[in-house]
């Protein structure tokens, strides 16, 4: 679904204007990079958690130069599924 | 944990931030989350702009163990949530590391090299088969060597020693060959400038204690007396040109734009800006840029590498990546 799709829908939901909810939408992506720049987590309900962590340094192999490789430290974003949404796709509450 | 947010703070600072009541932020919020869902379990994908997609993937069945009991279990084949962050995200998230970036390991690195231009790299044509390995090093030290034994031979004949002139005048005529010898094999040189740092420690260390620092000025004087074989046209530089446009004209392809950068390297500039010079020179190709000589992509090879030097210095390092990669590309095609 595209952006504009869902502002529409929401903005009918919540009824408020287009433009208000494009506002709260630009600020609630822009409120979750922050918390994940700051290295902070944060949980969506249902949907599941989202965490900073630190991918360190190690070797691999550049098939193209034939050589060996340094990939540097990275920090990527981790997100976990909730159990919620988990078990939803799995058919609803089979085993943990 | 003090590391992770809470939903409620979200929320609140969302609300803070729009002006608008916390209650519909929440709900908002809830929307949002309801219809990525939705989009989940209908089409397996979702995304939320500006922030991150989500897609539904399969996991196989695996053995798994009950980590209580260490009993092997079957895990079901499922499906699972993936989330992957938009590249604004990622670049966000990573910025302390940004600077950081993946290195070829051993050998080939551009150790030090040094920002200041080598000189040497422009003289071609190897007339003789140079030995392949310790090239560049070689030729430094060789330089040095020579003009120190030329200078205390021509002392030693003046004051007519007998046997030490002898033996001095030998190793002067010796290291005069040699560093002939690597004149002729200097394009190769650029290339494999890392390769040779130990062996020329170890020749370095019995002759010369001098600092290098009077080698490097030496040879940068010297370099330009030593004439290139090949021949260089001189190209005036209209307004707004830079070497990128030069080289579609003089040589037909913007390729080969890093020849004309190094041949003129005593700008030591950066390569994007346009240029206010009047007149420049212009490297001679061996074949022609749309039929090059081996020659040529070796040339093209320490150009490309040289780019990626001044492009570090102008502090490019994307630039400066991609050319490495066009210099190591060049290289094989030279082979």
């Amino acid at each position: 679904m595209q952006k504009s799709e869902v502002l529409k829908k929401l903005a009918k939901e919540l009824s408020l204007t287009q433009a208000e909810t494009e506002n709260l939408y630009n600020s609630c992506v822009e409120e979750l990079s922050l918390l994940l720049a700051d290295k902070k987590g944060f949980t969506l309900p249902g949907l599941g958690s989202f965490s900073v962590e630190l991918r360190s340094s190690h070797t691999a192999y550049n098939p193209h130069y034939r050589k060996k490789i340094l990939i540097p430290d990275k920090q990527v974003v981790r997100f976990s599924q909730s159990s919620v949404i988990r078990n939803e796709l799995n058919g609803g509450g089979n085993e943990q | 944990m003090s590391n992770k947010a809470t939903y409620n703070d979200i929320i609140e600072a969302l609300s803070q931030s729009t002006g608008i009541s916390k209650r519909k932020s929440d709900d908002f919020a809830k929307g949002l989350i309801k219809l990525v869902k939705e989009d989940l379990k209908t089409t397996g994908k979702s995304s939320i702009t500006n922030f991150g997609g989500f897609s539904v993937k399969d996991v196989a069945e695996r053995e798994g163990r009950n980590p209580q009991t260490g009993e092997a279990i079957r895990i079901s084949a499922r499906k699972r949530v993936s989330f992957s962050p938009y590249k604004a995200l990622k670049k966000r998230v990573n910025a302390p590391y940004e600077h950081l970036e993946p290195k070829l390991i051993e050998t080939e690195t551009e150790t030090e090299a040094g920002p200041d231009p080598k000189p040497e790299t422009k003289v071609e044509r190897p007339t003789f088969n140079p030995p392949k390995k310790s090239q560049s090093g070689v030729l430094i030290v060789s330089a040095l060597i020579f003009l120190i034994i030329s200078i205390t031979a021509a002392w030693f004949f003046m004051s007519s020693d007998t046997e030490a002139t002898e033996t001095v005048a030998e190793t002067a005529i010796s290291s005069q060959e040699t560093s002939q010898i690597d004149i002729g094999g200097s394009e190769e040189e650029a290339a494999s400038v890392a390769d040779s740092e130990d062996e020329t420690d170890g020749s370095t260390m019995d002759s010369t204690p001098e600092a290098p620092v009077e080698a490097s000025v030496e040879t940068t004087a010297e370099a330009p007396d030593k004439t290139s074989p090949v021949a260089s046209e001189n190209y005036d530089v209209q307004h707004n040109e830079w070497f990128w446009v030069i080289s579609k004209k003089v040589y037909g392809k913007s390729e080969w734009w890093p020849l004309i950068y190094q041949g003129n390297q005593y700008l030591n500039e950066d390569p994007d800006q346009l240029l206010p010079r009047k007149s420049l020179k212009i490297p001679a190709l061996k074949g022609t840029a749309e039929n090059p000589a081996k020659e040529d992509y070796r040339r093209l090879a320490i150009a490309a590498s040289f780019v990626s030097k001044a492009y570090i210095k102008y502090n490019k390092p994307e630039k400066a990546a991609e050319y490495a990669r066009f210099a190591k590309k060049y290289e094989k095609q030279g082979k």
